[in-house]
């Protein structure tokens, strides 16, 4: 996998707590090529925003991130905190779920779209005054030369998404995070930030990865999507494929969920149960207790990832049991 | 603007007449006749009459009030009945050290206070946190005539470098503003340290981080605003408390301030004296609030003046 832009190979992210270390992220790898688009799926709690800010090294001093991030051959973990700072905001950008908290209330808007500018690129005043005017109009903000004066609390939630993403684009990464970009946002303007994040995408050639809970956003935006549960990937492969022939009983369970507007109205059919907590994981596969197939494998020993067909993973012991057949 | 500034006016006008009200009548509530101090203990009772209607002690004390306030507005605070000179130039001579002795304790409150503040934020529930919090409490819990007196002995008459009290230019304000500094300096430090805590964990914190913003500059240009707004409340009343004289510290150092005189025209019942340092504190206490409105426009932008 050469041609991989991030690869993420046993990621195991774990928070110091009272009784021990608990573990958000148990194991994970994934990779991304670049200027792919790949989704990151899962319920709040499964470790998928635990991931991204693994990637980044984001978290508090009490987490411990252990396994390998590769960005472009070189080990993010292994690097010393200034080292990491090189790419942060530059070659890895993020963009955070709530646009109303994400920028800062006391400073201008311009300033803080110049910040990451400020930080990696030597440009002159003027420079960097014509870069931030010019960001602004990429991501579709009006009157971009009064915007910049402006504060946040003078712009809608929309706009200051915009402003985010104006921000994340500043250094023209090689790989934009967006973690739940749209789930605080009004449904019209959610398309239209969908919309802008494509076309910035295909602009800069750069790589996506959507963290979101949304499997529509997935199959408008994606090409590969990897679903998470508990901590670890259960399923993972090309959006048609784990669309249309989903392998683990939680993507299915996902799927049944979502309410369909073409066809003979069903009943939605919900997951039964709750995501296990962090302290009281099932020793077996983590999905078990919730699974409707569980089987006394399943609840002792927990799956490999498999390949199921060309590029598609899963995680289950029923697809063991097809493959061993 | 213009109509904040003019309802703000209108506003602190009614709080000074209130307390000059309510200084009024405390004072002369209070017990002791001022004519019978002024001509002494052996007088006959005819001239303590005579003091009396000379004062105008002997009116109704509406009648009193509506003079007083008739004199104060023509600027005349009175005379004092103790040192017989007019109250405003008693004043006069010595809001200068007060306002003086104030800025120098406020700039020794903050230059300790902030940065162990931003420190205890960044080390909090840290051994260091810890350490500094136990410090800041021994610091508030001294008082001042202790320490102030300590100073004196051991760096003042011990090192012989410092005068012992007094005024007369910056060598006599360093040992009273240390006094005042460090045991007001906590204040500063807790509420920098809470309020800095909190602004850390700040998404936008996380944002200025994830644009590979260095720690230092973090909290210097992205958090320290924000983080500042409960410490400019605190600043207010600090600054106001301070100009209108710190009485023990004042005290203890024999600084000729306001606080000095307000403590010994209690001693000496000298009413016109008392309601004028009383009324000079309210002044600074509305005047500083006022300041505190502007400052958060200034640094938080969703606060307006209008």
């Amino acid at each position: 996998m050469s041609d991989a832009l991030l690869e993420i190979s046993d990621l195991r992210t774990s928070f110091k707590s009272e009784s021990g270390y608990m573990n958000a992220v148990a194991g994970v790898s994934l990779s991304l090529r670049a200027g792919e688009t790949v989704g990151l799926v899962g319920e709040s709690g499964c470790g998928k925003s635990v991931t991204s800010l693994s990637i980044m090294q984001l978290l508090p001093k009490t987490a411990k991130v252990e396994g390998s991030i590769r960005f472009q051959g070189k080990d993010l973990l292994a690097m010393k905190e200034p080292d990491v700072r090189k790419f942060r905001g530059n070659e890895i950008s993020m963009i955070f779920q709530e646009p109303m908290t994400a920028l800062n209330p006391v400073l201008r808007i311009g300033d803080q779209i110049a910040e990451p500018l400020r930080m990696h690129k030597k440009l002159s005043k003027r420079e960097l005054h014509d870069r931030v005017i010019e960001l602004l109009k990429q991501v579709g903000i009006p009157r971009p030369e009064q915007i910049v004066k402006e504060y946040p609390h003078q712009l809608s939630g929309g706009m200051r998404q915009r402003v985010m993403i104006a921000m994340a684009m500043a250094c023209e990464p090689k790989l934009l995070i967006a973690d739940e970009p749209t789930t605080a946002l009004d449904v019209t303007v959610q398309a239209q930030i969908l919309d802008l994040l494509r076309e910035l995408q295909a602009r800069n050639n750069m790589a996506l990865l959507l963290i979101t809970h949304d499997l529509g956003v997935v199959a408008e935006m994606c090409e590969r999507v990897i679903v998470m549960y508990a901590g670890k990937v259960v399923e993972e492969g090309d959006v048609r494929s784990v669309f249309r022939n989903p392998q683990h009983p939680y993507t299915s369970g996902l799927l049944n969920s979502i309410p369909k507007l073409i066809g003979e109205r069903e009943r939605l059919q919900p997951i039964r149960g709750n995501v296990p907590s962090l302290a009281n994981m099932p020793p077996g596969c983590r999905f078990a207790p919730r699974c409707p197939h569980a089987k006394d494998i399943c609840h002792t020993n927990h799956p490999s990832l498999l390949d199921v067909e060309a590029g598609h993973k899963v995680s289950c012991w029923m697809a063991e049991e097809v493959a061993a057949r | 603007m213009a109509s904040y500034i003019l309802r703000r006016f209108i506003g602190a006008l009614v709080v000074l007449f209130g307390i000059s009200v309510i200084t009024f009548i405390i004072a002369y509530a209070a017990p002791g006749d001022p004519a019978r101090l002024i001509v002494g203990a052996k007088a006959p009772q005819t001239v303590v009459d005579a003091v009396r209607h000379n004062l105008g002690l002997d009116q109704p004390l509406p009648i009193q009030y509506i003079h007083y306030i008739g004199r104060l507005l023509h600027g005349d605070l009175g005379f004092s009945y103790h040192n017989n000179l007019p109250v405003a130039e008693l004043i006069g001579q010595r809001i200068g050290n007060t306002v003086q002795l104030a800025l120098a304790s406020w700039i020794v409150e903050v230059i300790l206070g902030l940065p162990l503040g931003i420190f205890g934020a960044l080390y909090h529930r840290r051994t260091a946190d810890y350490i500094l919090s136990f410090l800041t409490l021994v610091g508030m819990s001294m008082p001042v005539f202790w320490f102030g007196m300590w100073l004196i002995q051991n760096v003042a008459y011990g090192l012989g470098i410092l005068p012992l009290g007094g005024v007369g230019g910056i060598s006599h304000l360093i040992l009273p503003a240390i006094t005042l500094g460090v045991t007001n300096m906590a204040f500063y430090q807790r509420l920098v340290k809470s309020s800095m805590v909190d602004v850390m964990s700040q998404d936008y914190i996380r944002t200025a981080r994830a644009n590979g913003v260095p720690a230092h500059r973090v909290v210097t240009r992205h958090a320290l605003k924000n983080g500042l707004i409960p410490a400019v409340t605190y600043a207010g009343m600090d600054i106001a408390q301070l100009c209108g004289g710190v009485v023990l510290t004042e005290t203890v150092f024999n600084y000729q301030g306001v606080g000095q005189l307000a403590w010994q025209s209690i001693e000496n019942l000298d009413f016109p004296v008392i309601m004028a340092t009383v009324l000079i504190a309210a002044v600074f206490v509305v005047v500083m609030n006022f300041i505190v409105d502007i400052v958060y426009s200034l640094i938080d932008p969703r606060i307006s003046l209008s």
